[in-house]
């Protein structure tokens, strides 16, 4: 019996002596190779794309969506592995190897790659394929041009042509070894960058509050609080009212309803799209009309006359929908006394935390309460979620700085701030953006940065508009500043936010006498008598005092009584 | 980028009739070039849309009660492939959002106006279309640009190594009749859709098939560039076979992999059915010319 002798070292391999295959022909095979077998693979996997185009289109974010992708990924592996490595044990070629005239051969033993070897050799390959191809980047930079899937097999890609390629210049190593180090620092460090934020996600419960939102045909949040079938319209549309749940939810309420002919509560199916469609007036009369069409008798219909003629009052509230409208018609009114009271009565339906808390901070700063107001804010703050935080904080901060504008550090403002920053400007909104460059004006600093804006003005011209008219980083002369906010205020169409603002700064900024004009007819035409209507009325009163535009003052006090409105070439005479 | 060429008979004394064609489908596509009127078909196919339809779809399906909320879209998608419920739902009565009905119905009604008056309705080929002139005319109109390019840079160079080979009276026949094989193919194995197929690609698979078939024994010289620097482009002469795997393949596992729900921008059906009439006419043409009789087309040259 012979027995082989293991300590003896392996025979060094000749490679000297083997003409090393061209990077270029390689990469030209490997083309090749893509263009002939990508085709086939495609037929062979073609139902199972065809299911994958198809849970693309329903729901991309499924579990069966990853699971046929993985799957096709994997049986697109597994047929590349075998035909690469049957390719090269039978013919030490893959088709596009052998058009370029290059070989894979073994370094050790005889001619032939045995299907062991070549299959160790595909399957690194496809690993290789899977890190984006960056292993191969070594091909450049190896003396004999092999690769980790080379090495580890023990072949070598020789070509069959007169002149061999001559391997890397060392300098070329070094160079390719160097940005190869350079990448691997920069995937280290993005992929610690990755981890931290997802660490975040998971301890903010941002995880189970995607889980939460994915919906089915009825809004998850209305079944939690109703069981009656009857109420659950009513309930999704005081909610959609009160801000508490989106349009989502309230559209997913009202087309089951619709569309499942329950005929008792369709009027209230179409009230809620006519409540949806609320700023396109052509739309949502349609709806108002079907509602009274559906059923003449009843609450929705009578809802839907009271949202028709605004005169008309809610004093009966049998429904939370008419609850919310009679707070939103007490809010246009100005009328904060019973509002109060009217929220009191509110908050002890479920669903309704967060707006009637809100509210409260605001109609007690109305109500001229302002210590409370803030005292409230503080005790709901770190209850409220982010949209909520920055829609309350930027309302107060608003609030203080139009009271008392100075280098002052308002808790209301600082509080906003930091809830930005906290989630790198991502929640900003456009009532957020004024607070925080009002503030930035007022206390004269450039902190925060207006760049932190940047996003929220691509997607709102006025608001950037307004923010270049406001701040003194701009390049615009005072005069310029008005004719910016002129434009604003007086403009038909846009933010209704802005427009008030714009009229609230040139109420302050402005002196000429046809601006205050403008600003009656406004006032006049305007019925919602609301927190902004009142301070835009009180404002251009103490600067027409101020300008002596006594004929102004006084139409704006009968403006106020309601006995006559004038027209608007007549206030200032 | 690797792209096949023919080098030497792109004269074009060498072969009159391929440029010929060539301009024919450019004179063509610049005479009947219009914008696409998104405005007015996006309103109608966009996701909101779409859901609604797949509502309607759904009841004039006689489905009870309401489907998944996953499938609406696709059946919405269903939907527009529907040559029969596009063309009369207006008419029908439905249940749900009377409102929302109310305005789908004028919104299809309006898109099938738009769709009718178009070039391509007209001199294009529908899937419920009776002319038989249409299964010429739709060869020689492209939709755009793109499709225009594409479609031309391949058929000179095929169209140009079919003439030089065996003639232009070949040729002609070779990409009228391929182009009536593809329509068949389009309205045999294509899924049922409003929309018009035009361009010649089915008669350019058609060229394509032939050549490779007929002249199985050449190679083709394809042009590859993957950078500026030597080695890295030049010229490689490839078998014709390779075209299978390149086109009809290709070209195959995209009509099985695409679903009828979704459908797809490019009439594979027409490539088939194009691709087919190669196949079997290019083998005749083999076998005729075995046995000696091709010799007068030959003549023609």
């Amino acid at each position: 019996m012979v027995f082989l002798d293991f300590t003896q070292q392996n025979e060094k391999p000749s490679v000297h002596d083997l003409k090393i295959a061209p990077v270029s022909d390689r990469l030209l095979a490997f083309f090749f190779d893509v263009v002939i077998f990508s085709p086939i693979l495609s037929l062979i996997l073609s139902q199972l794309l065809k299911k994958i185009e198809l849970r693309y289109y329903t729901s991309p974010e499924s579990m069966e969506f990853y699971v046929l992708v993985g799957v096709s990924v994997a049986l697109g592996l597994f047929f590349v592995i075998i035909t690469q490595a049957l390719f090269i044990t039978y013919w030490n070629a893959t088709p596009g190897k052998m058009f370029f005239k290059l070989k894979v051969i073994p370094l050790h033993g005889s001619g032939k790659v045995r299907f062991p070897q070549a299959l160790l050799r595909s399957g690194l390959w496809s690993l290789e394929v899977l890190f984006l191809m960056i292993p191969f980047v070594e091909v450049l930079s190896h003396h004999y041009r092999r690769p980790l899937h080379d090495r580890a097999s023990d072949t070598m890609v020789i070509t069959l042509k007169e002149q061999g390629d001559l391997g890397p210049h060392p300098m070329e190593t070094h160079f390719v070894r160097t940005m190869l180090f350079i990448l691997v620092c920069g995937v280290l460090f993005w992929s610690s960058l990755i981890v931290t934020q997802f660490y975040r996600m998971a301890e903010r419960g941002e995880f189970k509050r995607h889980e939460l939102e994915e919906e089915q045909y009825l809004c998850a949040s209305i079944t939690a609080q109703v069981d009656d079938e009857e109420n659950r319209l009513d309930y999704a549309i005081a909610r959609y009212l009160a801000g508490e749940v989106g349009e989502k939810c309230l559209l997913a309420e009202a087309d089951f309803a619709l569309w499942q002919s329950e005929k008792d509560i369709q009027a209230w199916a179409y009230l809620a799209k006519a409540i949806h469609y609320q700023y396109d007036d052509e739309k949502s009369d349609l709806y108002l009309d079907k509602v009274c069409e559906t059923e003449n008798q009843g609450e929705p219909c009578f809802l839907s006359q009271a949202l028709q003629h605004e005169n008309v009052r809610l004093k009966k509230k049998t429904s939370l929908t008419a609850m919310m409208l009679s707070l939103k018609q007490q809010s246009r009114q100005g009328d904060y006394q019973d509002y109060l009271q009217e929220l009191k009565n509110l908050s002890q339906f479920p669903g309704f935390e967060h707006f009637v808390q809100k509210e409260i901070v605001k109609a007690l700063w109305i109500a001229g309460e302002a210590e409370k107001s803030k005292g409230a804010l503080w005790g709901i703050w770190s209850g409220l979620d982010i949209q909520d935080q920055v829609e309350i904080g930027a309302w107060l901060c608003q609030e203080e700085l139009d009271q008392k504008c100075g280098n002052i550090e308002y808790q209301s403002c600082q509080n906003l701030k930091e809830t930005l920053a906290e989630n790198r400007y991502e929640d900003m909104t456009q009532e957020a953006a004024i607070s925080v460059v009002q503030e930035r004006e007022c206390k004269k600093t450039s902190e925060p940065s207006l760049l932190v804006f940047h996003s929220t003005f691509e997607d709102n011209p006025e608001l950037k508009l307004f923010v270049g008219a406001l701040s003194s980083e701009s390049p615009w002369t005072s005069e310029k500043r008005i004719q910016v906010m002129r434009d604003l205020a007086f403009s038909s169409r846009g933010s209704k936010l802005i427009q008030k603002r714009a009229l609230f700064y040139l109420s302050q900024k402005s002196n000429s006498e046809k601006d205050f004009q403008k600003i009656y007819e406004w006032l006049a035409k305007n019925t919602d008598h609301n927190w902004m209507w009142n301070k835009i009325y009180k404002q251009s009163e103490l600067s027409g005092t101020k300008l002596k535009l006594d004929q102004y003052v006084n139409n704006l006090k009968i403006l106020k009584e309601g006995s006559i409105r004038l027209p608007a070439s007549e206030v200032t005479k | 980028m690797i792209v096949p060429w023919l080098k030497g008979i792109l004269g074009w004394n060498v072969s009159p009739l391929a440029w010929t064609l060539v301009a024919l489908n450019v004179f063509v596509f610049v005479m009947t070039l219009e914008p696409a009127p998104w405005n007015k078909t996006r309103a109608f196919q966009n996701a909101e849309s779409l859901y609604l339809t797949g509502h309607l779809y759904y009841q004039y399906r006689g489905g009870e009660g309401l489907p998944e909320r996953d499938k609406l879209a696709l059946l919405g998608a269903s939907a527009l492939r529907d040559i029969k419920f596009m063309n009369q739902a207006e008419k029908m009565e439905f249940k749900g959002d009377a409102i929302a009905i109310e305005k789908w119905k004028t919104d299809l009604v309006s898109f099938r106006e738009t769709l009718s008056g178009r070039l391509t309705k007209i001199f294009g080929l529908s899937f419920d279309d009776e002319r038989p002139l249409s299964m010429i005319t739709y060869q020689f109109m492209h939709a755009g640009m793109i499709h225009l390019l594409s479609n031309m840079m391949m058929l000179i160079i095929f169209a140009v190594a079919v003439e030089a080979q065996l003639g232009g009276l070949l040729l002609i026949f070779v990409y009228l009749a391929g182009g009536v094989a593809g329509a068949y193919g389009f309205k045999i194995l294509g899924q049922s859709t409003l929309a018009p197929m035009i361009g010649a690609s089915g008669s350019l698979s058609a060229l394509i098939a032939f050549y490779a078939v007929f002249e199985k024994k050449k190679r083709v010289s394809f042009f590859y560039f993957l950078s500026p620097f030597k080695g890295y482009y030049g010229w490689i002469y490839l078998p014709t076979y390779l075209i299978f795997p390149l086109l009809f393949v290709s070209d195959l596992a995209a009509y099985f992999g695409t679903s009828v729900e979704i459908g797809s921008g490019v009439a594979y059906t027409a490539h088939l059915g194009g691709m087919i009439f190669g196949i079997v006419f290019g083998l005749i043409m083999r076998v005729w010319k075995h046995y000696g009789g091709i010799n007068f087309v030959f003549s023609s040259k």
